[in-house]
């Protein structure tokens, strides 16, 4: 299948916004934060509501938990999965590495036409 | 005195800090927006995404000791939020049967205005580990410097030059095998 070769600054942003979006978002934030997400503290300068406190704390509480019960798991994995990444990286680091500073000739441009052109 | 100087002055200042954040979300919206987007990709959940940014950023203000510049203090925000949101999805999606049809989605998305290429561009993307497509994001649409990207994303220079290559890589191969 035949590509286009197209690259234009619409071609490289594809993603559009609802009209006025821009103009209205500052307006909308400093909204919500009025709104007391997250209030002053003693000096002015915004911290967390006590309750987000809370809630915080329940939920630091609840991940201790979890990383807990995960740890002890994974321990018993953990020198199997630790010989294979080390043999991974040190793959990458080593047939990566002559061809990092070849593709480094290739400008953005070249890229997209890498990527899209006939052969 | 620069914009970000003053700025750095502002924050620092009860009388003044709200409307210093207030200039600030102005400045970076865009920006942000399209650095989010670029991640989870739809429009309604890159407005979740920003906001959030802005909101964890307003919250840690007091914390924020001016150690480096704004916008990469956002920019680390922007992207753990965006990284965060894929996360969860990942895990609501592995939950449910349906499987979706990205690139389907995207087509049918009224705030998708891609080619064909430009689909398949985005499909490939969605092949790459979710740190890779920052970097690729970050180089290719962005066109940032691999020092600017360095200091936000705290990775060496050497490491984010391999990065794109190996994102460049299977981007390519994915675009062979796609014919």
């Amino acid at each position: 299948m035949k590509k286009m070769l197209v690259l234009n600054s619409k071609q490289k942003n594809p993603f559009l916004v609802p009209e006025r979006y821009f103009d209205t978002f500052a307006e909308r934030m400093m909204s919500r934060i009025s709104e007391g997400e997250v209030v002053s503290g003693r000096d002015g300068l915004p911290v967390r509501s006590f309750r987000s406190f809370l809630y915080y704390a329940a939920a630091a509480v609840m991940v201790g938990v979890l990383f807990l019960g995960t740890g002890m798991y994974r321990q018993s994995h953990f020198a199997a999965d630790t010989a294979k990444d080390g043999y991974l990286s040190a793959y990458y680091s080593e047939n990566e590495a002559d061809f990092t500073y070849d593709y480094l000739m290739l400008d953005n441009n070249n890229v997209y036409e890498y990527a899209t052109t006939d052969e | 005195m620069t914009a970000e100087e003053k700025w750095q002055k502002e924050l620092k200042s009860a009388a003044t800090c709200r409307r210093a954040f207030e200039e600030i979300v102005r400045e970076y919206t865009e920006p942000l927006y399209m650095q989010i987007r670029r991640m989870v990709r739809f429009h309604d959940d890159a407005d979740d995404v920003l906001q959030n940014t802005f909101m964890k950023a307003w919250a840690a203000l007091e914390s924020f000791r001016g150690e480096c510049r704004i916008s990469t203090w956002l920019y680390r925000i922007a992207i753990n939020e965006s990284l965060r949101f894929l996360s969860r999805q990942k895990e609501m999606l592995s939950l449910s049967e349906a499987v979706p049809d990205m690139e389907k989605t995207l087509e049918s998305d009224p705030y998708f205005d891609g080619d064909e290429v430009a689909l398949l561009l985005q499909k490939a993307l969605e092949t790459l580990p979710e740190k890779q497509r920052i970097v690729f994001n970050m180089k290719y649409f962005d066109e940032m410097k691999y020092e600017e990207m360095s200091e936000i994303l705290q990775t060496s220079v050497g490491a984010l030059k391999a990065s794109y290559h190996i994102a460049v890589k299977k981007i390519e191969t994915f675009f062979e095998e796609s014919d």
